[in-house]
């Protein structure tokens, strides 16, 4: 068995403060480490959107909290607090019904193109237009660099859909950020 | 290569994106609000606060800081009052002075009680702060009289044996009375080397000098 990091420890003891007292110095010590990189990555599958993201954070935390007695720390406390804040995510992007459900089968949306055709669109902006399903994919895979096992086990798809919803969202992001001049 | 798959700058592009986000300071304030309302935390406890070395400065300029202020404050107390005690002293004559000086070094302890102020605080009655107050003027002015003699008049190595002895007395009073003042337990220190030899020069001529009573005040 590896020896876990000093950070690790460092997490667990805080996180055991939170539980057994709730202890609020050890929970602000425990979010000022983690949540840089929580928001960006919730930031990141909202679409760069700040006060969706901020929220997400906020409802990722208490989940947390909620659930610290139960986390085994076989994993590391970061890797299952980005969990949380994926699944918070899907929830909020659910409720919003920017889609019924987030769909990770072929996208029915259709993705329209910025009305500037000049100039190349930032390439945050391109993927905020992708539909929920396929950013959410697109971002796992190619800028959080997730393989496609564990992006269809943390989703609860095939490790096939996943690899052909990432194809799909590839090409509507080169479509974006590439329109043809005219159209 | 399959159309699929990512150009090198295609992929830079996306790593790139990988970037932290530092959050507000409403959105802590705001989380740690949201958990204490779902009864997931408690207020902070000081033995949790991590001692900076900006802390640690903080903390020990407060301390310093404190200390000079009860210094400052204690010597102000006690400068206006003592004062004026000192003041009305000083308008007894050198006749007083005299007599007073004559009680100390001589037998009559009950005379060596009396202060200049007239009021009898021999053990029948409650000391005050007040007692010791005038007392020490007493003693203060005692000496200033006894120094102001001409050098034929003084019987300097008495003299300078019961003002130490008595300077002694007070400070292992003051000692008894606030064990950890360390100014008294140092005044003490220096003082006991001065006043042992001054026992042994008086035992030494006990037959040849009187013996003295000492005003504890």
């Amino acid at each position: 068995m590896e020896p876990r990091p000093a950070a690790q420890d460092s997490d667990r003891e805080l996180a055991e403060a939170v539980v057994a007292s709730g202890d609020e110095a050890a929970f602000r010590q425990l979010y000022g480490r983690h949540t840089p990189r929580l928001l960006g990555f919730v930031h990141r599958l909202l679409g760069w959107d700040d006060v969706e993201a901020e929220d997400a954070v906020q409802e990722t935390w208490v989940r947390v909290c909620q659930s610290l007695d139960r986390f085994r720390w076989d994993s590391l406390f970061s890797t299952w607090l980005m969990g949380i804040g994926l699944n918070v995510v899907r929830d909020r992007i659910r409720r919003a019904s920017r889609s019924q459900v987030v769909e990770f089968g072929p996208a029915h949306e259709e993705v329209v193109p910025p009305p500037s055709t000049e100039d190349r669109i930032d390439i945050e902006r391109a993927i905020a237009l992708l539909p929920d399903g396929y950013r959410i994919i697109l971002v796992l895979h190619d800028v959080e660099g997730m393989k496609h096992a564990e992006i269809a086990d943390r989703l609860g798809i095939s490790d096939g859909t996943s690899k052909s919803q990432l194809s799909h969202a590839r090409k509507t992001l080169r479509k974006l950020l590439s329109p043809q001049k005219g159209a | 290569m399959t159309n699929d798959e990512l150009t090198p700058e295609e992929r830079e592009a996306l790593e790139a994106l990988r970037q932290d986000k530092e959050p507000s300071d409403v959105l802590e304030t705001r989380t740690v609000a949201a958990l204490h309302r779902e009864g997931l935390l408690r207020p902070a406890r000081r033995s949790h606060l991590e001692l900076t070395p900006t802390r640690l400065s903080a903390l020990v300029a407060a301390c310093i800081a404190l200390v000079a202020i009860g210094f400052g404050f204690g010597r102000w107390s006690a400068a206006p009052t003592l004062e004026p005690q000192v003041t009305v002293s000083g308008r007894v004559d050198a006749t007083d002075a005299g007599r007073i000086t004559t009680e100390m070094l001589g037998n009559d302890n009950a005379a060596a009680t009396k202060s200049t102020s007239g009021r009898d605080t021999a053990t029948n009655e409650v000391p005050t702060a007040l007692d010791i107050q005038e007392k020490g003027s007493d003693y203060l002015l005692v000496l200033e009289r006894y120094a102001a003699l001409p050098p034929s008049e003084r019987q300097d190595e008495a003299g300078r044996e019961v003002a130490l002895s008595s300077l002694y007395a007070a400070a292992g009073e003051t000692v008894r009375l606030f064990p950890d003042n360390g100014v008294a337990d140092r005044l003490l220190a220096v003082l006991e080397p001065e006043v042992e030899q001054g026992d042994r020069t008086k035992d030494e001529t006990a037959k040849q000098v009187p013996q003295k009573n000492v005003i504890w005040f």
